[in-house]
């Protein structure tokens, strides 16, 4: 699946306003340029029936969330207008549908990782595209993901999170002795 | 994996208070990875690193932070967990000279 394709179908979508699709659009280029061969096929279907979905926090109490099984990116409209870095937001939204798959994304699994998947995502577009504003989102997941990077290695986390691989995962937290 | 189940429960508790009560339990969840990371061998940098990580970042000591129950006691145990180790370490260097 090219990048043309991807941008090519993000274009066509009629659920999507045109700000906001541009705003994906340089996301989607930016996270290919970081990670050329990380497949977006998943990706591109997802975007051909993507809802955009304004929340209120008792449906989602975090700034962003994804609805992998009703594609609806979610987003907390009381949070949303505090003094967050939009850009930094969304890609964490959209590295959640790049990964998603089943009703998660990841390498979650029957809510087995949800908090690790949650904490890498968002080390990962800390990574790919910073934070520009002081408000962070899940503090506590990347602090404690970090720290299991330090033990199990950022490879394995890397290659688990791109292939939704949980057993990997699973198994060197088991060899490592992360009880 | 108790580990992944304080952490997950730490996330969907935060996820699901709609009223601000929240009170973190990373303290424990970084107790229990402090004692996993000491089960392998690490170099001081190593073990550096893995401190300037636990700390995370000013956020969670400002007006916005979250409760934390027992975060100022991660450093010590940390610190104890090192000591352990190192006389461990240096235990075994002995036997094996």
């Amino acid at each position: 699946m090219t990048i043309e394709n991807v941008l090519e179908t993000l274009n066509s979508s009629s659920n999507i306003e045109n700000d906001f699709k541009e705003l994906l659009q340089e996301l989607i280029i930016i996270f290919n340029k970081f990670f050329p061969n990380v497949d977006l096929t998943n990706l591109n279907n997802r975007l051909k029936d993507l809802k955009i979905v304004k929340a209120n926090k008792f449906v989602s109490n975090d700034v962003v969330d994804y609805n992998a099984v009703n594609n609806e990116l979610l987003f907390n409209l009381e949070e949303i207008m505090k003094d967050y870095d939009l850009r930094h937001v969304v890609m964490h939204g959209l590295l959640r549908i790049i990964t998603a798959h089943d009703n998660t994304f990841g390498f979650n699994q029957n809510d087995r990782f949800i908090a690790l998947s949650i904490g890498y995502t968002e080390i990962i577009t800390n990574f790919i595209i910073g934070n520009n504003s002081e408000l962070t989102l899940f503090d506590d997941e990347v602090i404690a993901t970090n720290l299991i990077a330090d033990i199990v290695g950022h490879d394995v986390l890397f290659q688990a999170y791109f292939t939704h691989d949980a057993n990997i995962l699973a198994q060197a937290l088991m060899d490592k002795g992360v009880e | 994996m108790d580990t992944m189940k304080l952490m997950n429960r730490n996330y969907l508790e935060r996820r699901c208070d709609t009223k601000g009560v929240h009170v973190s339990n990373l303290a424990e969840v970084e107790k229990m990875l402090i004692d996993a990371y000491m089960k392998t061998p690490r170099s001081k940098e190593e073990l550096e690193r893995f401190e300037a990580n636990l700390c995370g970042n000013s956020n969670m000591f400002g007006d916005k932070a979250y409760v934390y129950q027992d975060l100022e006691t991660v450093y010590s145990y940390f610190n104890q967990a090192k000591e352990n180790k190192m006389s461990y370490d240096y235990e075994n260097v002995q036997k094996a000279a």
